[in-house]
């Protein structure tokens, strides 16, 4: 009975580690959409500063 | 610019996904109160319900996966590369575990974790086949040149399915071949068999998703990066 | 495409591989030494009664012949890629499929070597009788060369332009060539012990398949491995 519910819960720990595997990948390629996002929200910054002209 | 999709699930996964899940429940319960207790073996025996979807499952990937990278070899689009991928990562997945329950079985039948008989030494084979392909995934960076050399030898990995499916009809091994099963017993491995292959279907067009999406920022990110580069000089 | 001038080009590129084998001597040395120091160490280790040693003593020899000929596959292809000279493979104007067969026969020659020197001392250290099957047993030998040599040759024109390849190699050969392995390691066993009954036909069927098998779907997909 033990070797039963062992393999059960092993098959059962596997699958379950892949799918949190794959939630926490997803959850990081959010982070990096949002900060690609927010990044070229921001103004461009100013080509090199041009010498005054007097 | 922001042309990504939205990694939001799309419909069609969600349902997926909740159909899935209602199926596996209710495989689970019919494994523990709708099959029937076995007279030799007795509980241990509903290991079945879940070793043969695991194994078949594990079978199945081997084969979409080299069928997968023979499409990308002809057709040249990442997609089936990342498909092939999704299929190699579930496969192994499952081969591990029809290895681990099937040694629990092999435990309780014939009082040894592991023999040396054709099925399972090939079902071992497979397991290193998806192996030494995960190897050679993470040694090639290139995504095209490494798409293209796994995929070779995902077809030629292919080979060992039909040995293995064959094993216990061609050659003598202990391994049961297709053990006489009351009409209820053989109910309940169907329902196993249809949820656990939805179930790890769906696992593959998540992950194959995951994979084209992460491929897609990486690109925006680069291009993000060389304007950047670009605005200072 | 013509026949002959593709079986004329079939001929030059064995020459060629041959020719620089015989004169520089780069691999086959190797191998035929890794070949017999491997059945030295195995042949002391079956100190067993003479039916038990003819029970295992095919599988050990198999594999002993399985190991040193990887290196000869692993370095069909490292003599071209270590000199620079993968371009000029990659232009030559055959098929790709023709090259494939080339590189296949060298290591058909090279396999038929090891085995011509690793079977006597196998006999000689073991003191296992294998003259009784002759024929048998070169069948075997004939049908397990072939499908070694062609997945042999893929799998080391992929591999030979990675980074770490040479252990690779081996973990990318080993599961792809349990079957064939297999199957001569049976076959030459009962050949050895038992009367040739319709199991042993069983497993040189299984052999000839791997060999047409892997030949064919070697050559078609040699296209993919030339293409950098």
């Amino acid at each position: 009975m033990e070797t039963l519910l062992a393999s059960y819960a092993v098959a059962w720990a596997a699958v379950s580690a892949y799918v949190v595997w794959l939630a926490v990948g997803n959850a990081r390629l959010s982070r990096r959409l949002e900060r690609l996002e927010s990044h070229s929200a921001k103004p461009q910054r100013s080509d090199t500063p041009r010498a005054r002209v007097a | 610019m922001k042309s990504i999709e939205s990694d939001r699930p799309s419909p069609g996964m969600l349902i997926g996904g909740a159909v899935t899940t209602c199926l596996v429940f209710a495989s689970v319960w019919m494994i523990f109160f709708v099959a029937p207790t076995e007279a030799t073996m007795g509980d241990v025996q509903r290991i079945v319900y879940v070793h043969v979807p695991i194994a078949w499952c594990g079978l199945a990937g081997c084969v979409v996966m080299g069928i997968s990278s023979a499409i990308y070899l002809v057709r040249r689009d990442l997609k089936w590369d990342y498909r092939s991928q999704a299929a190699g990562e579930i496969g192994w997945l499952c081969s591990t575990l029809t290895l681990a329950t099937g040694s629990a079985w092999a435990h309780e039948a014939w009082g040894t974790w592991w023999t040396w008989e054709p099925r399972l030494t090939l079902s071992l084979v497979l397991w290193i086949i998806y192996a030494g392909l995960f190897l050679v995934r993470s040694s090639i960076e290139d995504p095209y040149r490494r798409a293209r050399i796994v995929g070779v030898l995902s077809i030629v990995g292919m080979s060992d399915v039909p040995m293995v499916l064959m094993a216990t009809r061609w050659f003598r091994g202990v391994h049961p071949i297709a053990p006489e099963m009351e009409p209820r017993m053989k109910l309940v491995l169907w329902v196993s068999v249809i949820s656990f292959t939805a179930l790890f279907v769906l696992l593959a067009a998540v992950r194959r998703r995951q994979l084209e999406t992460a491929e897609r920022i990486t690109q925006l990110e680069v291009a993000d990066w060389s304007a950047g580069v670009a605005s200072q000089s | 495409m013509t026949t002959r001038p593709t079986i004329r080009s079939l001929w030059w590129l064995i020459h060629k591989d041959l020719m620089r084998e015989l004169r520089a001597q780069h691999v086959w040395p190797g191998m035929v030494l890794l070949g017999l120091v491997i059945v030295f160490l195995l042949a002391t280790q079956i100190d067993l009664p003479l039916d038990e040693r003819s029970r295992v003593g095919g599988g050990l020899l198999w594999l002993a012949i399985f190991f040193s000929g990887t290196l000869a596959c692993e370095r069909s292809f490292a003599g071209e890629r270590d000199a620079g000279c993968w371009q000029a493979l990659t232009l030559y104007p055959v098929a790709p499929s023709v090259l494939f067969l080339a590189k296949m026969a060298v290591n058909l020659a090279a396999l038929a070597i090891l085995e011509l020197v690793l079977v006597p001392a196998f006999i000689i250290l073991s003191d296992i009788p294998f003259g009784a099957q002759l024929g048998p047993l070169l069948l075997i030998a004939a049908l397990g060369n072939l499908g070694f040599a062609a997945v042999g040759t893929l799998v080391s024109g992929l591999t030979s332009g990675l980074r770490q390849r040479s252990g690779l190699m081996t973990l990318l050969l080993l599961p792809l060539m349990v079957p064939v392995v297999l199957a001569a390691a049976e076959s030459t066993r009962i050949a050895l012990v038992g009367p040739i009954d319709a199991l042993w036909w069983r497993w040189i069927q299984l052999l000839a398949v791997f060999a047409a098998v892997f030949t064919v779907v070697g050559a078609l997909l040699f296209e993919f491995v030339m293409e950098e």
